[in-house]
């Protein structure tokens, strides 16, 4: 899904802030985005996303099975209590968490916009 | 609703201990903006007249602007604004980072400290709980090792502005980092000391809403692209940071060398690509497309395993050039040494290379410098200088004091010294520009190249470059920059961006985010920061400044540069600051008028 370079990412959030708002328009934040720029000061800790991966621990771990493939992970609200038991299961530390909803986040591409993408000013970001 | 804006300002009394959330009012929003404008506006107010800048008196602002927080590119920026112990005066600096965005998602335009709590505190702000929290673990460390065990303790989401022990120990040299950008000039590190502050830490859950979305998105389209098809914001800066013009200035005759006696090394001065050999990666600020910041590390020799996020074009001369010095490696060690210790930069190597001009004179010996041997190039010993100055360790407790301090106490140094008000000067001889020259003598917080920056329409405005040498439409140039300059410290922009874009670019992206019509008027904006600059002027004669110390240090008129593309020059400012009050509305002692206040509508405010 993602190409990912590190040694290029700036942390300068563009990303985030960019998937805020594909996801709520109109809100300048970037709480509810689906990537995180982790920062581990002079360096960059880890672009962490949805890596698409074939294991699939985030769907296998839900106790509710409240998670589905379908080009991306499709969470089913009515069905997820929250646990968070799929966010501790990434590797990648993709899921993140909705701050007032508490609901898992997951990357949906933006329904093929990659919005991330086409925000990155150096590349750290790509298409696969 | 507000829209842009967070809407609400926090305010903590570290001596009660009494938190506050006041509503932002429109009337404020509209006249005063945002960041400098914000905290003109509380100081000018509650600040009583003639308040010791290191007692509980002393009110600490960090203000956002309007577009802090939003997609608009390079507009992560924060200001922190009180009463500087360097020089008595207003002060405001600014800074870029992670903090300003921050505060604003945490629900915060801005944040007012008064008062100073009994022991060493730290400030935590989530959302809408504040707490005052004892602080005693952290005090005593750098800024570095505070950053990474706050973090450790909070997350690395948690944004933090910080004190290291320069500010501790109160000098006015003292900076506040954040995030590993700096709150530099003026001492504002010492302000946050005497307050018993360590530490704010913030960490916001929400956003900021727009007024109008599709607006909104398509001025921010169009900044980004200026800014990535503009020289030097998309070539430039990325490529070199600010240290792109270290041979432009060194090629005009500008770059001082050697505590300001020359503007030539017998060695060849550092130039961009010696510095970018040490670059190992770039950082932005938030929010920005730009990457000016690098981070550079040291491989070999004596300073092996040295590095900063940097070094910046003014530390590469204050460090560099400005104690003879041309070892690279030296000045990352020593920009490292004052981010960690929380200290200016610029102020720290121009104490230096001031302090080595000593030693040459023989002003100086070894007896006074606890051995070391300060001589021009001498890199050991300026990092030396630098350690002791921020541990303020024998000597170094003087040397902390500054320039001027250090004019009055060492026999034989009056007049050596290079500085404004009692602020160091940065990196640009005011003999070899005219305009550099007044924007000195007029800025608000003494000797700074930030209020205004007449250099790039003296030499690199690519249609009608206005020269080096002449003092003709100067005083033009350095107010309408000082007001410009002015608004963008008001509005969360870098400066850097606002060199590339013009106001009528930039305008459109106040009233489309806060839905604010008359801050999309390029001209309203502009009166804002005439505003608040005047408000400043009100504020700093209050404190006692008086017009004959809008000038530079004689020896610029006196002593003629040596060497150099401006060999010969000298500089006497003093016609063309009354120019500069003719065209401001101020009269000849450099107050501003009654008819000017009311035009400002500064009226009912004084």
């Amino acid at each position: 899904m993602f190409k990912i370079r590190k040694s290029d990412c700036t942390h300068c959030r563009l990303c985030m802030l960019a998937c805020t708002a594909a996801h709520e328009p109109g809100l300048q934040s970037v709480k509810q985005a689906r990537i995180h720029i982790e920062d581990d000061w002079p360096e960059i800790g880890g672009i962490e996303v949805c890596m698409a991966c074939k294991e699939q621990l985030c769907i296998m771990t839900c106790p509710e099975d409240a998670l589905t493939w379908n080009g991306h992970v499709v969470l089913d609200e009515d069905r997820c209590i929250k646990c968070h038991e799929c966010v501790g299961a990434c590797p990648y530390k993709g899921i993140m968490i909705h701050p007032s909803s508490n609901y898992p986040l997951y990357c949906d591409k933006c329904e093929g916009q990659f919005s991330c993408v086409n925000v990155c000013p150096t590349g750290a970001i790509k298409r696969r | 609703m507000w829209k842009g804006y967070a809407g609400k300002i926090l305010e903590v009394d570290l001596s009660s201990g009494k938190i506050d959330r006041a509503a932002l009012d429109m009337d404020t929003a509209e006249k005063y903006i945002g960041g400098k404008g914000f905290g003109i506006h509380t100081l000018f107010h509650r600040l009583p007249a003639g308040a010791e800048p290191l007692s509980a008196d002393n009110i600490l602002v960090f203000a956002t602007g309007p577009l802090t927080g939003s997609a608009a590119p390079a507009s992560g920026r924060l200001e922190l604004c009180t009463k500087s112990p360097a020089t008595g005066l207003w002060l405001d600096s600014n800074a870029g980072g992670s903090f300003g965005p921050e505060l604003k998602y945490a629900g915060y335009d801005a944040l007012i400290i008064t008062g100073a709590a009994k022991v060493p505190v730290l400030l935590l702000i989530e959302d809408e709980e504040v707490a005052i929290v004892e602080a005693d673990e952290y005090w005593g460390l750098d800024t570095i090792a505070t950053h990474k065990k706050l973090k450790e303790h909070y997350s690395t989401d948690h944004r933090i502005a910080c004190i290291g022990q320069n500010g501790e120990l109160l000098s006015p040299l003292a900076n506040v980092q954040t995030e590993y950008r700096s709150f530099g000039r003026g001492g504002a590190g010492a302000v946050m000391g005497s307050k018993n502050l360590k530490a704010v830490v913030v960490n916001g859950s929400g956003g900021l809403k727009t007024a109008d979305n599709g607006e909104f998105s398509r001025m921010v389209r169009e900044s980004v692209n200026e800014l990535a098809n503009s020289p030097d914001t998309g070539a430039a800066k990325p490529e070199f940071g600010t240290n792109v013009i270290l041979s432009l200035m060194d090629h005009t005759g500008i770059h001082p060398t050697m505590n300001f006696h020359r503007s030539t090394l017998d060695e060849r001065p550092i130039d961009e690509h010696d510095v970018r050999k040490f670059y190992k990666r770039n950082r932005a600020c938030f929010s920005c497309t730009i990457r000016c910041s690098k981070v550079a590390r040291v491989e070999e020799g004596p300073f092996q395993g040295a590095y900063t996020e940097g070094p910046e074009y003014e530390t590469v001369w204050s460090f560099g050039s400005h104690c003879g010095n041309t070892d690279v490696a030296s000045i990352i060690e020593a920009e490292h040494l004052c981010d960690a210790y929380g200290m200016d930069a610029i102020s720290v190597g121009n104490v230096v290379g001031f302090l080595i001009d000593c030693f040459e004179k023989g002003l100086l010996t070894t007896d006074d410098t606890q051995g070391l041997e300060l001589r021009w190039g001498n890199s050991e010993a300026i990092v030396a200088a630098t350690k002791l100055i921020g541990l303020r360790q024998g000597p170094g407790d003087a040397w902390s004091r500054g320039v001027a301090y250090l004019e009055d106490t060492i026999a034989g140094a009056r007049g050596l010294g290079a500085q404004v008000k009692g602020l160091e000067l940065p990196a640009y001889d005011p003999r070899a520009s005219k305009g550099m020259a007044l924007a000195y003598a007029t800025s608000d917080r003494g000797g700074c190249h930030l209020r205004s920056w007449p250099i790039g329409e003296e030499i690199m405005n690519m249609t009608n470059p206005l020269g080096l040498h002449t003092t003709e439409f100067k005083p033009e140039v350095v107010k309408s920059q000082q007001d410009l300059f002015c608004l963008v410290n008001c509005s969360g922009l870098c400066l850097f961006a606002a060199f590339t874009l013009t106001l009528e670019q930039i305008a459109p992206l106040f009233s489309s985010l806060t839905g604010i019509e008359s801050l999309g008027n390029a001209e309203k904006l502009l009166e804002a920061g005439e505003r608040v600059n005047n408000l400043v002027r009100l504020f700093n004669l209050r404190e006692g400044l008086t017009a004959e110390q809008d000038t530079l240090p004689a020896r610029f008129i006196t002593e003629p540069l040596p060497d150099g593309p401006r060999c010969g020059a000298t500089v006497d400012v003093s016609e063309m600051v009354q120019t500069y009050y003719k065209l401001r509305g101020w009269s000849d002692d450099g107050k501003p008028t009654r008819e000017l206040l009311d035009r400002l509508e500064i009226a009912t405010e004084s």
